[in-house]
């Protein structure tokens, strides 16, 4: 196949600050995607409007292509799309600040708090009934559409809608092209020239190797980080999760330490990505009750109240660049999300590895067949198709199986609104182990409460 | 009837071998058959024969009973091989679980998983696959059965390196079941319990009664009586009741058990292992009075082991149904299949056949398969005599969750250095 159909491709979540800018900025872009129609859907109808006016100022000024459309009514969107982009937040920021505010007050201390531990479970049980029911509509206005969803946690919404439906879909998180692209940046060699191996569950995925022109990757990357006292340098300013900002003692400003990614490197002999303030969140040692984790790891707490801060100054610009003032901006990261590319793939049939989210179904012979993980995915237009990457080495292949033993858990409690589920969830998930069962049980009920408004299957 | 060969690797047991002994010897089935007591220790041997003799004579059995310190002798042409001593024995175990006490982690049992379990398996895995290469070449037709601890990553050894069918033997769950059948004033055959799970952490789903689940009422009832807190907090939350009983199951959950965790809580205290061994010599006291024929024979434990029905089913294609240690292969789909599990096995003359058992709740699965790492790690790390695997072993487990890497890590070196004399494959 070398010529496309227009396509439809509906943005449940369309007004999404994070990726909107940066898909349509991608989508443009591709030419052979011309024709095609882009659909944004939201619920949010004043930023959904912003975003519209936004995307086509941005169609406009580049000459592309394209149609956009934007609705605020879901089947609308799904009726005949070919593919369906979900990118909504499950619940929305304040709900989630409160939930990990209360874990922090049990001595809980996450770092990213999207994907697994008390923050990554309510967002579970917010966006998993979201996600199925937009399958289950998908099932009836476009049952052949494929699906990519960008929402966290990535690992538990993926699992629902392969259990909960027959639609096709994949989960994709940009995560670990941003470890390799660090890779290269700190050795001053090309990313795009590693070549690498990895496999596990998202935000906690094992490079189990990676080399270029015969180095390995790992090791130096190891012996570059260690060979600097980061512990001396001072902490310049507060990144996000993956990219705490240090100063060296030369004085070079760094976005890279990475204690604990190198520890468990160190311990596994494998590298975890995508970054200390996410891998921290899938083991018990290092960010439990008690531990100092700002001034031992720099990670810090207060991801969520500064992610808010800063998504006012990029809807700021969002809606200036929408009135004709100013640039366009990029969303939260470098574009690697690679939707035109999965989309172009499949479309032309010319066969792409990518990595992403699906389930294992012997893919890692020693992870549960039921585990969504993360992995080389074929994309061609006969669909997904894992690739056979083998066993991870057995620490790696555990830490795998109880993240998908919560990931299950997850999906179970927030289709049924079962709380005993939900807290079969949270007392298995590392992060409480240090947690009496009955203060795992109360911090539960709390943040239960708290987000009552959005968890109606819960308490209705 | 058969006369077959029995062998007993570690027959000074004083653990196992009164009870053996007696269930062997009272076995009508098994006249003629030679039952071959072999030991390093040649002073309890020596006790030991002439007790079983003294048995043999009060019940009249037409059983041979031969005792020697060279093994291939005991396994030549064996048809079944038991396995009962202890890797290291009691004063090194002492050592390992003082070991973890002095890093604040206390140990109820210490023989399943946790850093005593962990350093037992290191100990004893070597050597029972040793043993069992050893039956390839002198008794290849051969079945071994293990008793010795821990259970569950020895039967993973054995099945991983060896071609000798094996199985392993716990008595646990049978003490349960009639403790719940007293409790309930009903004879313990006509309680149907349905379980599955690993060893000393294998989780009773259902206990029929004349067709009702007692199960319910026999938590209540521990519940008024005020015993085991954990099993039934367990239960409450995940839907399984854990057997057999708080004192091995806690050992597999982060919350009861760790660093400056008093077990206390739970009505635990910490195993001192020097407390055990003075109850042991005067155990010993008794079977060397019975040996030389004074006062009556003991009793170790209530005879639950059924050796002679697991011998007597595979002999005569009897069909039996026993709780036994086996490689999973799929019997609990959603647990992974290369963990040892304990579960309901048919024995028969072509060996032993887990029945499949279908679906464990899925939390209850997580806890297996988070043992069937531990497992996995252990026999590796024992096999090859590899520290790192053996850190990741003990890292995988939940008793040392809430410590420091570095500090898990220097334990473990204390008590490798401390069994340096039992761990030759780690030193030499």
């Amino acid at each position: 196949m070398n010529t496309s159909r227009p396509v439809r491709i509906a943005f449940i979540g369309g007004a999404s600050m994070t990726w909107m800018p940066s898909f349509a900025h991608d989508i443009l872009s591709h030419k052979p995607l011309a024709g095609s129609t882009l659909v944004l859907m939201d619920i949010d109808v004043d930023h959904l409007a912003t975003m519209t006016k936004y995307v086509s100022r941005m169609l406009k000024e580049t000459g592309g292509d394209l149609r956009v459309e934007s609705t605020s009514e879901r089947a609308e969107a799904l009726t005949g799309a070919d593919y369906v982009v979900t990118t909504f937040g499950p619940g929305g920021h304040e709900y989630w600040k409160e939930d990990v505010g209360i874990a922090l007050r049990y001595g809980i201390q996450e770092p990213a708090g999207m994907s697994v531990g008390p923050g990554g479970l309510m967002q579970g049980l917010k966006g998993i009934p979201t996600i199925v029911s937009i399958v289950q509509d998908m099932e009836d206005l476009c049952p052949n559409a494929r699906l990519f969803n960008y929402t966290n946690p990535m690992s538990s919404i993926t699992l629902a809608f392969n259990r909960y439906s027959t639609i096709e879909g994949v989960g994709m998180c940009p995560g670990i092209y941003g470890s390799i692209g660090k890779f290269g940046r700190i050795l001053d060699i090309p990313a795009q020239d590693i070549t690498y191996i990895a496999g596990g569950v998202n935000h906690m995925n094992w490079v189990m190797d990676a080399s270029y022109n015969g180095r390995d990757v790992l090791a130096e990357y190891r012996d570059r980080l260690a060979a600097e006292s980061w512990e001396t340098g001072e902490v310049r300013s507060k990144g996000d999760w993956d990219a705490t900002v240090v100063k060296d003692k030369s004085d070079a400003v760094r976005t890279s330490w990475e204690p604990i990614c190198r520890t468990l490197y160190e311990l596994f002999g494998a590298w975890p990505v995508p970054g200390d303030g996410h891998t921290s969140e899938f083991v018990p040692y290092f960010i439990g009750k008690g531990r100092d984790i700002e001034k031992r790891y720099r990670l810090s707490h207060d991801y969520i109240e500064r992610r808010i801060e800063k998504r006012k100054g990029i809807w700021d610009k969002i809606e200036a660049a929408s009135e004709g003032a100013g640039e366009f901006v990029r969303g939260d990261y470098e574009s690697r999300e690679w939707v035109e590319l999965m989309i172009h793939a499949i479309e032309f049939n010319e066969p792409r590895v990518v990595y992403l989210n699906v389930i294992n179904e012997g893919a890692i012979p020693n992870v549960l067949p039921d585990a969504c993980v993360e992995l080389p995915v074929v994309v061609d237009s006969h669909g997904f198709h894992p690739v056979q990457i083998g066993d991870l080495p057995p620490g790696p292949a555990a830490i795998t199986n109880l993240a998908y033993a919560v990931q299950d858990l997850t999906v179970e409690a927030a289709v049924n609104g079962d709380r005993q589920l939900a807290l079969q969830a949270l007392a298995l998930d590392p992060l409480t182990f240090t947690l009496e069962l009955e203060e795992t049980e109360s911090l539960l009920d709390e943040m239960l409460e708290a987000s009552r408004p959005v968890l109606p299957r819960f308490f209705d | 009837m058969a006369a077959v060969k029995i062998s007993f690797i570690g027959g000074a047991s004083m653990t196992w071998m009164p009870t053996f002994s007696q269930e062997l010897l009272s076995c009508a089935e098994l006249a003629g058959s030679t039952i071959v007591l072999m030991d390093i220790d040649k002073e309890h041997l020596d006790v030991m024969e002439q007790y079983v003799g003294r048995m043999k004579r009060e019940l009249n059995a037409d059983v041979n009973i031969v005792a020697t310190m060279d093994r291939a002798e005991a396994l030549t042409d064996a048809d079944f091989v038991v396995i009962t001593f202890m890797a290291g024995g009691h004063d090194y175990w002492a050592t390992d679980l003082n070991i973890a006490l002095s890093h604040g982690l206390e140990s109820p049992k210490g023989m399943s998983v946790g850093p005593g379990g962990l350093l037992q398996g290191l100990k004893a895995i070597p050597m029972i696959v040793e043993i069992a290469e050893e039956m390839e070449n002198l008794c290849p037709e051969a079945k071994l059965i293990s008793y010795t601890n821990p259970m569950s990553s020895i039967v993973l050894g054995l099945q991983r390196y060896s071609t000798i069918p094996s199985v392993g033997v716990c008595p646990g769950l049978e003490h349960e079941t009639v403790r719940f059948a007293r409790m309930l004033g009903v004879p313990e055959q006509d309680l149907a319990v349905s379980a599955a799970g690993v060893n000393h952490c294998n989780f009773v789903l259902e206990i029929l009664y004349e067709g009702q689940d007692v199960l319910p009422q026999i938590i209540r009832m521990l519940a008024d009586a005020g015993e085991e807190p954990a099993s039934r907090l367990v239960y409450e939350t995940w839907g399984g009741y854990p057997t057999p009983g708080d004192i091995h199951i806690i050992e597999f959950f982060p919350y009861f058990m760790r660093q400056g965790v008093k077990l206390e809580k739970w009505g635990q205290t910490h195993n001192f292992v020097e407390n055990r061994m003075a109850k042991r010599e005067v155990f010993w006291k008794s079977i060397e009075a019975a040996a030389a024929g004074e006062g009556g024979m003991v009793t170790s434990y209530e005879s639950h082991e059924k050796l002679d029905k697991l011998v007597c089913s595979s002999l005569f294609n009897e069909n039996r149904v026993f709780q036994l240690n086996v490689m999973n292969e799929g019997a609990i789909p959603n647990v992974m299949p290369e963990t040892v599990v304990e579960l309901n096995v048919l024995v028969d003359a072509y060996g032993y056949h887990a029945v499949q058992f279908g679906l464990l709740p899925p939390a209850i699965a997580a806890v297996c398969n988070v043992a069937g790492a531990v497992q996995d790690m252990t026999v590796e790390a024992a096999m090859n005599g590899d520290r790192k695997l053996a850190l990741q072993a003990l890292l995988a487990d939940p008793l040392v969750y809430s410590m420091e890497v570095d500090e898990v890590g220097k334990m473990l070196d204390e008590m490798l250095e401390a069994q340096r004399v039992w761990l030759p494959r780690f030193f030499d």
